[in-house]
């Protein structure tokens, strides 16, 4: 499958994702690497003081971005679904853009464990990292969604 | 908005249609109902995963102030938070989260939840978090001139 066509897959199952288009959920693809985009609004809020992203907001950023890495690297016939993740939280996520990237540390034939961030401004600077584990099944017919 | 008796939603509490249920000694419980905007795709009629994690997020910072050492209006930030997902989570009915404050020690707080089906009572997830207390509650720039002020 060339890029095109793996970006253009991405994108229909973000599209059948309503939580993930409530989000504000984008994604570009470099090579084998999904780097995701998302312009934050005030309805993602947590805390209205400062304003900060709210935590579940920052969370499923992170379980979805790291979904789509693994979806590329997925056969097409296998279906991944989400069984734990662990977040730390960084620093408050302002409401501005925001960027994610998620790095495969290792698929097996029925699971599969990710590592995946989130920054604005800097990417040296990132405002949460997360781990997943996501259960792999082999399966043409089930329906194919992110988590 | 950290306020003991303080039961407003946040924005993206709002957003998912999260409702606070009640408090009953140091539990919270906040019901999430089936709607398209926690559909996890529109082929499967399940509970977003993310949207599990922001109800179970959110029940876990208002548990907080449940503690009997909770002072009223001591701001909170989740430090770390994991969630384990039992199961795929068909939306037949209500969750229902319910967190609660195992302890409190002015720094820390340390908080344990899951989420429920409201009738069956059935567990589809569960929620482990820690909480710095006293976090900044005021964005950066006002912080920075009230700082200035201090030292004029």
């Amino acid at each position: 499958m060339n890029e095109g066509t793996r970006l253009d897959r991405l994108k229909a199952i973000i599209d059948s994702d309503a939580y993930a288009k409530t989000l504000g959920l984008d994604v570009e693809l470099r090579g084998d690497s999904v780097r995701t985009i998302t312009n934050t609004t005030e309805d993602l809020v947590g805390n209205v003081n400062l304003p900060a992203l709210h935590g579940g907001v920052v969370g499923s950023l992170l379980m979805l971005t790291a979904a789509l890495q693994l979806n590329v690297q997925m056969a097409e016939d296998e279906r991944a679904t989400l069984l734990d993740i662990d977040v730390d939280y960084l620093r408050s996520g302002r409401v501005i853009q925001t960027f994610g990237s998620a790095t495969l540390i290792r698929k097996g034939r029925r699971a599969a464990t990710l590592a995946a961030r989130l920054w604005q401004e800097d990417e040296q600077r990132p405002i949460a990292s997360g781990r997943m584990s996501f259960l792999l099944q082999r399966s043409e017919e089930a329906p194919l969604t992110l988590v | 908005m950290f306020h003991k008796n303080l039961r407003e939603l946040p924005p993206f509490g709002d957003t998912l249609g999260m409702d606070w249920v009640e408090s009953v000694e140091d539990q919270v419980r906040v019901r999430l109902c089936p709607s398209d905007r926690v559909r996890l795709s529109k082929s499967v009629d399940a509970y977003h995963p993310g949207a599990i994690l922001a109800t179970l997020d959110n029940a876990c910072g208002w548990c907080i102030r449940q503690h009997p050492r909770y002072t009223d209006g001591t701001s909170m930030a989740t430090l770390n938070l994991r969630v384990d997902l039992l199961e795929r989570a068909p939306m037949t009915g209500p969750l229902l989260v319910t967190a609660r404050c195992d302890s409190y020690d002015g720094e820390v707080a340390h908080v344990r939840g899951e989420a429920r089906y409201e009738d069956s009572q059935h567990m589809v997830a569960t929620v482990q978090a820690t909480f710095m207390l006293g976090t900044p509650n005021l964005p950066r720039e006002a912080l920075e001139t009230a700082s200035q002020e201090t030292f004029r």
